[in-house]
């Protein structure tokens, strides 16, 4: 009767074992997969492939502007600049705006 | 004989507990790894930046877009020749999943000149619910920038890339 006894006691812990061990993994896996959710690999590029830095600071929309800049007429070329600042300044451009004003003004 | 009879039932609980074990570590890295990458932020915007190279390519207006001052509506007929654009995708993409929108202004002028577009035109009313954070709706790229012609006029541009693909970037 004792070895009886003795048996279903062992018997219940390993059945609450095995519940234990089934909730932690349960509880695991509901983990991981909240964290692996959508990785959302943001739009910045590199210079070039041998570029050090690891995002570029021109913006192709701000250079072709600049380039606008300095061959429309000058009618033009006076509101455009007032224009390419305020959208410099909504974000709309990534790059430095003095600095590509600049850059572009030496080689042309 | 009762002893051995025991011993090869808790030898088979150990192997139920090691399968149990083994096969949530497997569901655990799947459910961790199979997360894709949402890339359609770099999509868009290489999609949008090709379009601005067609269209203004080393910032001057495409020859064949403005002749003389004037649009050539041949550029218009055979927009997605003339930038090298195929939206076909996948076989097995019931829709398009790409859509470019090109509106082309004279100066300061409010009303567009001139407006050109390709692939699926439903993205469009998509892009506008701007501020909404749900991945489920498309990818947007919105870019204002200002370009010259022959005649060193000056021509904004209103450009906007959607991309869609759910189903290639988001779990």
């Amino acid at each position: 009767m004792r070895n009886k006894k003795a048996q279903t006691s062992e018997t219940i812990t390993w059945i609450v074992a095995t519940i234990i061990i089934v909730l932690l993994l349960l509880f695991f896996i509901f983990g991981a997969s909240m964290l692996g959710s959508t990785r959302v690999v943001e739009g910045k590029f590199k210079e070039s492939l041998i570029s050090k830095s690891f995002e570029s600071n021109s913006d192709l929309f701000l250079k072709k502007s600049i380039i606008a800049y300095y061959n429309v007429g000058e009618n033009y070329a006076r509101g455009l600049e007032r224009n390419l600042i305020s959208l410099n300044n909504a974000g709309n451009f990534r790059g430095n705006f003095t600095l590509e004003l600049n850059e572009i003004q030496n080689l042309i | 004989m009762k002893s051995k009879k025991g011993n090869s039932l808790i030898s088979l609980y150990w192997f139920f507990i090691l399968g149990i074990i083994v096969g949530g570590v497997l569901i655990m890295t799947n459910a961790f790894y199979s997360a894709p990458y949402d890339v359609r932020n770099m999509e868009a915007e290489l999609l949008g930046n090709h379009v601005a190279n067609c269209i203004s390519p080393e910032g001057k207006m495409h020859h064949l877009l403005i002749i003389g001052g004037r649009f050539f509506p041949a550029f218009k007929e055979d927009f997605e020749g003339k930038c090298k654009l195929n939206f076909a995708g996948f076989e097995d993409w019931d829709i398009e999943e790409y859509y470019v929108h090109v509106e082309i202004f004279k100066g300061a002028a409010k009303i567009p000149s001139y407006n050109l577009s390709a692939g699926n035109k439903n993205w469009e009313i998509d892009c506008e619910a701007e501020g909404v954070k749900f991945n489920k709706l498309p990818v947007c790229f919105n870019k204002t920038y200002y370009s010259y012609d022959n005649q060193s006029t000056l021509w904004r541009i209103e450009l906007l890339s959607a991309v869609s693909k759910v189903q290639e970037n988001v779990k």
